[in-house]
């Protein structure tokens, strides 16, 4: 059985990467900024398996992701890996402590945090502020393609193709 | 929105805050215009300074348009108004100091009573009607204490025009027009020493205009005497009193003949020529001694 | 409907405090602290190259900046509140023809290179003569 939770990362690993991959490929008009939507693997992966699956994911994508298209350790890979570490963070304490948001409300949060990380990372590598007033254009299409992403990971986790964590081997 | 132009020989600043970039093009066009009219140095489009200076033009009477020829007669007013301490026709004599600045020795004397001679001797015909000036005399024009603060009024006259309040004009850092802050409020001038160095504060300006002499002027030790680009045209000295000299008052104009002249004059002069005209006034001496009387505006030493 | 407002009202409320707290931290970080420096912000595709102070430049003396641009050199030029775009190996020529720029809120941008050059602030109620 843990072969086949083994099986759903990996999958699910690939997918965040094809995704990030693709994505990358949009012409941002903030620099090192991208749309998130690989987020749709991290935020199936925290509600349906747990913060470590999403964590091993989210983290591992955004390496490949570097390496793949050849700017692994210069900024845009620390302002992702920051990102994706704030969000995942943030998401995973909104999950447990604020039970009134729905997967939309974490996905809100998730992006808020990865634009809001993604941005510090950049003031420091730029050394100055002026970086910040990219944010408030930053978070809103973060937050809009947030909504997206929660919407489309509750129709993934709705629809019963997942298995359960029994059936997958409890940790 | 601010906006820096090169004009007289230097960069003239704008700052308009409630007003469009069309009023910013206009007073950018507009001293443009008199940077090329006044010119003495190169001939320009329209260089009328140029061309009256030009010997085979001395007893011609040369066209010029209204604005120059305004220039010219407000010259020949402050002339009489600050007793000769103010002249426009000391051109030959600040050409001659110039070069002693550069090369670090004083003029021939014989030159220099030359130069004196014929800003006496010289007379400067104005025809109204026919817009003509005459220069009669071998003296030859120069406006360099006279045309940013010419330029300031006309530029302030675009801006009233437009019923612009709030602004900040500075042109070259020595004739400055102070509107309204963008909050409404006032503006803080720091003055600068010959070496650059900020010494004097002055906060609460605004809605008036300031002349400021001696800071931005090269300055030159001869023999160790301290020698200026200002001239005295009664005695042709390039001496000056002090080494700051600052008037402020409603005509940009005036306030910058005035600074030029008060470098040159004694203290209770100065004071009471700044006492005819209602115009505030600061000297500021090598020594450190700070003489000022100035209306709502504050003045600390830094 | 309703039933879905009822559900994520809290969504909502989040959503209005995140943006509500946007807008605080980038008035906080854009308050003009020194806005009365004419300064002019020099980028090469989406990196700052260039920050520089041109109240703090000679009139007199062109400082000089040729910078790698995405497809060849570009060289930069600024004098005392004035910058710009002095040869460029894009085909259009344009940035190079807009010339000195003095006035702020003003961009020059070579979209051929990447080069973009912003200039901001300038206008304070302090003046120094």
């Amino acid at each position: 059985m843990r072969v086949r939770r083994l099986v759903y990362d990996a999958v699910f690993l690939a997918m965040a990467i094809a995704l990030g991959i693709a994505e990358s490929y949009i012409p941002n008009f903030v620099p090192g900024v991208k749309l998130g939507l690989a987020n749709v693997v991290v935020l199936i992966m925290l509600y349906g398996f747990g913060v470590y699956e999403a964590a091993f994911v989210s983290i591992l994508r955004v390496f490949v992701v570097a390496l793949l298209r050849g700017n692994i350790f210069q900024m845009p890979f620390f302002m992702s890996l920051a990102g994706a570490i704030a969000s995942l963070l943030v998401m995973f304490l909104a999950k447990h402590l604020l039970k009134m948001l729905t997967i939309y409300g974490v996905s809100l949060l998730g992006s808020y945090f990865h634009c809001l990380a993604q941005c510090l990372v950049a003031v420091i590598f730029l050394e100055n502020w002026a970086i910040m007033y990219y944010f408030p254009f930053m978070v809103l299409l973060g937050m809009a393609t947030g909504i997206l992403v929660a919407f489309l990971s509750e129709r993934v986790l709705k629809s019963n193709i997942l298995p359960s964590n029994q059936s997958l081997g409890a940790r | 929105m601010t906006s820096t132009v090169y004009a007289f020989d230097t960069s003239c600043r704008m700052n308009l805050y409630s007003a469009e970039a069309a009023y910013l093009d206009e007073i950018e066009t507009c001293i443009s215009a008199i940077s090329r009219y006044s010119d003495t140095y190169r001939n320009r489009e329209n260089g009328y300074a140029y061309a009256i200076n030009k010997a085979s033009n001395k007893g011609v009477p040369v066209t010029v348009n209204q604005t120059f020829f305004d220039l010219v007669a407000l010259g020949l007013e402050y002339e009489e108004l600050t007793d000769g301490y103010f002249s426009i026709l000391t051109g030959n004599l600040s050409a001659l100091w110039k070069n002693a600045l550069e090369t670090g020795t004083r003029p021939e004397q014989s030159k220099i009573d030359q130069a004196v001679s014929d800003i006496a001797n010289t007379e400067l015909v104005l025809d109204e009607e026919k817009l003509t000036i005459t220069r009669n005399g071998d003296a030859t024009l120069d406006f360099g204490g006279l045309a940013k603060g010419f330029a300031l009024d006309e530029s302030l006259k675009i801006l009233k025009e437009h019923d612009v309040g709030k602004y900040l004009l500075n042109y070259g850092k020595s004739s400055v027009a102070f509107g309204r802050y963008k909050d409404d409020g006032s503006y803080n001038a720091n003055l600068t020493d010959k070496n650059a160095k900020e010494i004097l504060s002055l906060t609460g300006l605004m809605d008036t205009c300031i002349g400021v002499s001696g800071s931005t002027e090269q300055y030159a030790v001869i023999d160790g005497e301290t020698y200026t680009h200002i001239v005295n045209p009664k005695t042709g000295e390039a001496k000056a009193q002090y080494e700051l000299t600052l008037a402020i008052g409603p005509s940009g104009s005036l306030c910058d003949a005035l600074s030029t002249a008060f470098m040159l004059m004694d203290q209770d002069e100065a004071i009471s020529l700044a006492a005819e005209c209602g115009y505030g006034y600061l000297f500021y001496s090598a020594d450190g001694t700070l003489t000022y009387l100035l209306q709502d505006v504050e003045v600390s030493r830094l | 409907m309703k039933a879905f407002l009822k559900k994520h009202l809290f969504d909502g409320i989040l959503a209005l405090l995140l943006l509500c707290s946007t807008i605080a931290v980038m008035l906080y970080f854009l308050w003009p602290k020194d806005s009365g420096k004419l300064t002019a912000k020099v980028y090469v595709q989406s990196e700052m190259v260039l920050q520089l102070k041109l109240d703090e430049l000679s009139e007199n003396e062109v400082e000089s900046y040729p910078l790698n641009g995405k497809e060849g050199e570009v060289v930069v030029e600024a004098k005392y509140r004035a910058i710009r775009i002095a040869s460029s190996s894009c085909p259009s020529q344009y940035c190079v023809n807009q010339g000195w720029v003095s006035k702020s809120s003003i961009s020059i941008v070579c979209a051929h290179n990447a080069v973009s050059i912003i200039l901001e602030g300038g206008d304070s109620n302090e003046v120094v003569l």
